[in-house]
């Protein structure tokens, strides 16, 4: 009896285990092949392909629209901008945007907020005027919008650019404060440090500067600790303390140098 | 003693029964071994064929042997002659043995890109005798990638060789095409000086015919000499000309036609070969896309990465 009972609580032990074997069951062609394109270019990008992710966004977007699926469409169209954008390739980068901004299809809202941060980023970075980007993404972007802390420190940048310090730190604080990721939060903390220095906050803006350096090592985002450098280059130079600031200097430059190098031999803007 | 009460209606006849039952368990294996054996060919009569090779590489014992795709007999057995190479003893159906002739051939090939290889038997010519048991044939290693890119090989180099001889020959002052351009050159200049004299002839003429008809008259003369000389030169070097000129067609069309048949050759051979690698590059990735989503590779495996691309207020 006993035996018998120990045969049924294996039987029963094993055989929830079988399930664990089985592969999940099989997605309509037309339908894996578009998730397996898109995870394909997730994986050039992240590898630091972008020319291949750029294909490879561009064949998921064609495979969504042929689908009738505009929120994938929208997303892949998304995607596809921000590889263009970082190959340098601005005009493209917009004009795969422009649909999701003005048509009166059903994207969802934080598709078509995601979709002006990344117009208005575009903009930012080319100098032109972005204001009319970043007031769209305000709108699109609501209550559990993931977007809203860079939507804010973008609204710091253009605040800055204007040469409207106050409102820029105004602007970061409030980003900082609503930020749930670390990338945002060292923006937050790199453009109050910025709007301080200009506001004559230098202490303040040092230790904001030491913050964003931090997480921007974490993070590994190059660029952005060249910045943090050059920027408290700059601070302790204001603060009367040359031979750190000398030192700040050399080491932002050599970032710099480094990154140029990556770039030219990987692609632009391939190191983030 | 009894084991067991025969009063029970049950155990009447047991033995029979019993025995009856191992019997016929017993004709079953059996029936089932006679059937496989008729099926593997056990009871099947053959005969041994030889063959010699350089190498035993790539032969094994109970290789299939092939005739127009159908099995027709193995490899029996392998050994080293007195001389190291490879003596191959293959067991043919006598059925079969009876198509293949005294010239046939076998050869070691591949089935597919990936496939065992098979030794592929080649019937032999129709006026030749058929093949006795115990006799030897030739063998010829070829079939795989390797022998195919070396066939490639072997037709491209002399034709690309061809090609570059005629380039050079092209391209050499004292070669044939240049001499010729040059002995054109000179008779177009030749003409030039033939036009020039008859120009001059014609002022003659103009000017003064009554004082100079003499001298006139001596130029044209000369002026036709000339002419036939040079009608005469270019009598003889025409025929070499066109000769030159018909060799070097020749080589050309040589060459062409060397290269057409060794892509003639060889595509049919890359194509099936590109279509099989594309199967088989699509085949290993389901599996490995079926194997990255089950149990334990799928907890092992970062989940694939989906949704919008990383981006923030900078990027």
């Amino acid at each position: 009896m006993t035996r018998r009972r120990l045969s049924v609580s294996l039987l029963l032990l094993l055989t929830p285990l079988a399930g664990c074997g089985s592969a999940p069951p099989r997605q309509p062609a037309a339908l894996e092949q578009a998730g397996k394109t898109d995870q394909a270019a997730h994986r050039a990008m992240r590898d630091g392909d972008l020319l291949r992710a750029r294909e490879l966004f561009r064949q998921s977007m064609l495979m969504q629209q042929a689908l009738d699926n505009a929120p994938a469409r929208a997303q892949a169209a998304i995607n596809l901008a921000s590889v263009s954008h970082r190959l340098g390739d601005d005009e493209a980068a917009l004009a795969v945007l422009e649909p999701i901004l003005t048509e009166d299809k059903p994207y969802p809202g934080e598709l078509r907020a995601a979709a002006a941060l990344r117009k208005g980023v575009i903009l930012a970075d080319a100098g032109k005027p972005a204001d009319a980007a970043w007031q769209q993404a305000q709108q699109e972007c609501h209550q559990s919008c993931a977007y809203r802390a860079g939507i804010t420190n973008l609204g710091a940048r253009l605040a800055a650019a204007r040469g409207d310090h106050a409102a820029a730190l105004a602007l970061a604080q409030q980003g900082l404060a609503g930020s749930p990721g670390q990338d945002e939060q060292a923006n937050g903390l790199r453009l109050s440090a910025a709007a301080e220095t200009a506001l004559g906050q230098q202490d303040k803006a040092l230790a904001h500067y030491q913050g964003a350096l931090e997480i921007d090592t974490a993070l590994g985002l190059s660029r952005r600790i060249a910045a943090d450098l050059h920027g408290m280059a700059e601070v302790l130079g204001k603060l009367g303390r040359a031979g750190d600031a000398a030192q700040y200097a050399q080491r932002a430059t050599a970032v710099d140098e480094a990154v140029s190098s990556l770039s030219a031999s990987a692609g632009k803007r391939a190191v983030p | 003693m009894k084991l067991l009460a025969d009063k029970d209606e049950r155990f009447k006849g047991l033995f029979i029964k019993v025995s009856l039952f191992v019997l016929l368990a017993l004709v079953g294996v059996m029936l089932n071994l006679v059937f496989s054996g008729i099926k593997k060919g056990l009871f099947t009569a053959k005969s041994e064929i030889h063959f010699v090779a350089d190498s035993g590489q790539d032969i094994k014992v109970g290789m299939p042997v092939k005739l127009s795709g159908f099995k027709i007999g193995s490899v029996s057995n392998l050994d080293l002659d007195d001389k190291a190479h490879a003596l191959v003893t293959m067991l043919i159906e006598d059925k079969y043995l009876a198509m293949l002739r005294e010239d046939a051939e076998v050869s070691l090939k591949k089935e597919g890109v990936i496939g065992d290889s098979i030794l592929d038997a080649q019937r032999g010519s129709d006026d030749k005798k058929s093949l006795r048991a115990g006799a030897t044939i030739t063998f010829e290693r070829g079939g795989g990638l390797d022998q195919i890119a070396q066939d490639l090989r072997d037709r491209l180099y002399p034709a690309l060789d061809e090609i570059n001889k005629l380039l050079k020959d092209a391209n050499d002052p004292k070669g044939d095409v240049r001499q010729t351009l040059a002995n054109v050159r000179q008779f177009s200049a030749e003409i030039r000086g033939t036009r020039a004299r008859v120009d001059h002839l014609l002022d003659q003429v103009n000017e003064g015919m009554s004082n100079d008809v003499r001298p006139t008259l001596h130029a044209v003369k000369q002026s036709a000499e000339g002419t036939a000389a040079m009608i005469a030169r270019l009598n003889q070097e025409l025929p070499g000309l066109i000769s030159k000129t018909d060799a070097t067609i020749d080589n050309l069309r040589q060459t062409s036609a060397t290269i057409k048949s060794a892509v003639d050759n060889s595509a049919p051979h890359i194509s099936g070969l590109l279509g099989e690698s594309r199967g088989l590059v699509s085949d290993t990735r389901t599996i490995l896309d079926s194997a990255s989503t089950s149990w334990p590779l799928k907890n092992m495996m970062q989940p694939p990465e989906q949704g919008l691309v990383k981006m923030d207020s900078h990027d």
